[in-house]
């Protein structure tokens, strides 16, 4: 499968991206793992995988029924090689079907989260639970969509996984299913009709040249015949943004509801992952040839690289990331017409009394750290212990508060970093 | 390997994914496609600005800068990390050789 395959939008206003219609962001495995992390540390493991398997099942289940409208897919067997071939696009690995309307087996090769978090974590930590919620999501609605079946009909459940040093990932599926999926709210339409004036900021020419040279370059990355895409120096997968979103905004809404004198500490790790995100995803690409060709080599200065990660955020598909303030090493503000975050949990949970820009607000302060403490013409390596140098070692010299949120009824989302 | 070529681990989302080749300054640019073909590299992306071939058989890459000719070596990542900077030099000695 191409992008020419497809139907894929960028709206240049906002730096979204969409595939049929649904946004998709791009993210690599380090900040994939933690986003899954997160949830489960939120909610218990069990919940946890549970939720994120109902998340990508939701997510998926649309996504495949147009997909294979738009290749004209009728027959099941039709419909379940365009849902391979879309997982293999996605840069999730392979999936081989061997599925009736009743269920059957799945097999999967080089499945992104099994595989990438036996890579990152395998030789230290021994995992008791199969990494790949999504990979069986999806098999589970692609399924559902080749034999007609409403979503939710089937059970499903990931029996081996190489997270587990097994030899490689299976998902059986069996009737009894438990169809009573939600209905996610994330059209282009709807979307597009709920944001604000559009607007830049410092150095926006060329954050904007940048922005969109990148999101012609990743949209051309294709991935290889085991569904893996590799490009600026890291695995990276096409996701739907609905997948990181209902599992963090649901995980949120359970843990206020349930246990509201723990919801600071689920909002500081999904503020984490901004962190983690941005550390190795855009720093990566900082370092990466691709970066260096298109873009030149590096200069240190911390007023570059804001510019430059704003760019990358815009490029992934993150939202139109603008610098209104920058005061080096004591004030940022980052403000942007939207994210893939803020107007999801608007259109999907009603206006917030709190800002949601999870990603944002821990990628603002990331952002400052990597401005003011990483060497970047030194060719730094972006190892764990490096990241735990930056952002676990001790306090961070600088906090955000997200002052601004359309999901709480803002025409913009505004994270402001200043000194601790 | 051959005089004037030098391998040290280079930026990478993995331990030990990714080397440079630092090519001698008597390597001209209009060797490399060749040289890498040579060794069975099959180029997937070749813009001015950079170059991106891939190897089937073993799914290495190499990406070229032509503005500052830095080569970078990419290993799979389902090859063991106590095994990638054997074939990291394995593949630069290679392309030395064909570069030589």
């Amino acid at each position: 499968m191409q992008a020419d395959d497809l139907k894929l939008s960028r709206v240049e206003d906002y730096c979204l991206t969409f595939l049929e219609d649904l946004p998709y962001v791009y993210h690599c495995h380090h900040y994939n793992l933690f986003h899954d992390q997160t949830v489960d540390d939120a909610l218990g493991e069990d919940a946890g995988r549970e939720l994120r398997m109902v998340a990508s099942r939701e997510a998926t289940y649309p996504l495949i029924q147009r997909c294979c409208a738009t290749a004209g897919a009728l027959t099941p067997a039709e419909r379940l090689e365009t849902a391979a071939a879309l997982f293999r696009w996605m840069g999730h690995g392979d999936l081989e079907f061997a599925v009736q309307a009743q269920g059957g087996e799945v097999r999967g090769e080089h499945l992104h989260y099994g595989l990438s978090w036996r890579e990152k974590y395998g030789s230290g930590v021994r995992r008791t639970t199969p990494a790949d919620a999504f990979g069986a999501g999806f098999a589970a609605a692609a399924t559902e969509v080749a034999f007609n079946l409403p979503a939710g009909e089937l059970a499903v459940e990931e029996t081996h996984c190489v997270a587990l040093r097994e030899p490689e990932c299976d998902i059986h599926l069996a009737p009894g299913g438990k169809r009573d999926l939600g209905r996610i709210r994330s059209e282009r339409a709807e979307i597009l009709s709920r944001l604000g004036a559009t607007f830049g900021g410092l150095d926006e020419e060329r954050i904007a040249a940048i922005g969109a040279g990148l999101a012609d370059f990743v949209r051309g990355a294709a991935s290889d015949e085991r569904g893996l895409i590799r490009a600026f120096n890291v695995y990276v997968t096409r996701h739907l943004a609905a997948y990181y979103n209902t599992s963090i905004y649901r995980a949120v809404r359970q843990v206020e509801a349930r246990m509201p004198q723990s919801s600071p500490a689920a909002e500081w790790l999904f503020r984490e992952a901004g962190h983690v995100c941005v550390f190795n995803t855009f720093g990566n690409v900082l370092l990466s040839p691709e970066w260096e060709g298109l873009i030149g080599p590096l200069s240190g200065l911390a007023e570059d690289t804001l510019s430059y990660c704003c760019a990358i955020a815009r490029g992934l598909g993150f939202g139109r990331w603008t610098l209104a303030e920058h005061v080096p090493g004591k004030r940022l503000v980052l403000r942007t017409p939207a994210t893939y975050e803020s107007i999801f949990d608007l259109c999907n949970h009603g206006a917030s009394t709190r800002g949601r820009c999870y990603i944002l607000q821990g990628a603002a302060v990331a952002l400052m750290v990597l401005a003011q403490k990483v060497p970047w013409t030194e060719s730094p390596s972006l190892t764990p212990e490096f990241y735990a140098s930056l952002f676990s070692a001790g306090p961070l010299p600088w906090k955000v508060e997200e002052t601004r949120c359309i999901a709480k009824g803002d025409s913009y989302c505004e994270a402001v970093v200043t000194e601790v | 390997m051959s005089d004037g070529f030098e391998l040290k681990p280079d930026g990478a989302c993995c331990a030990r994914l990714n080397w440079r080749l630092l090519l001698p300054a008597e390597v001209a640019e209009e060797q490399l496609a060749a040289a890498f073909e040579g060794s069975g590299f099959v180029a997937r992306c070749q813009r001015p600005e950079i170059w991106v071939f891939r190897r089937v058989r073993d799914r290495a890459e190499l990406a070229y800068v032509p503005r500052t000719r830095r080569l970078q070596l990419r290993i799979d990542i389902t090859v063991p990390e106590a095994e990638r900077p054997g074939a990291a030099m394995s593949l630069a000695s290679e392309l030395a050789a064909n570069l030589s």
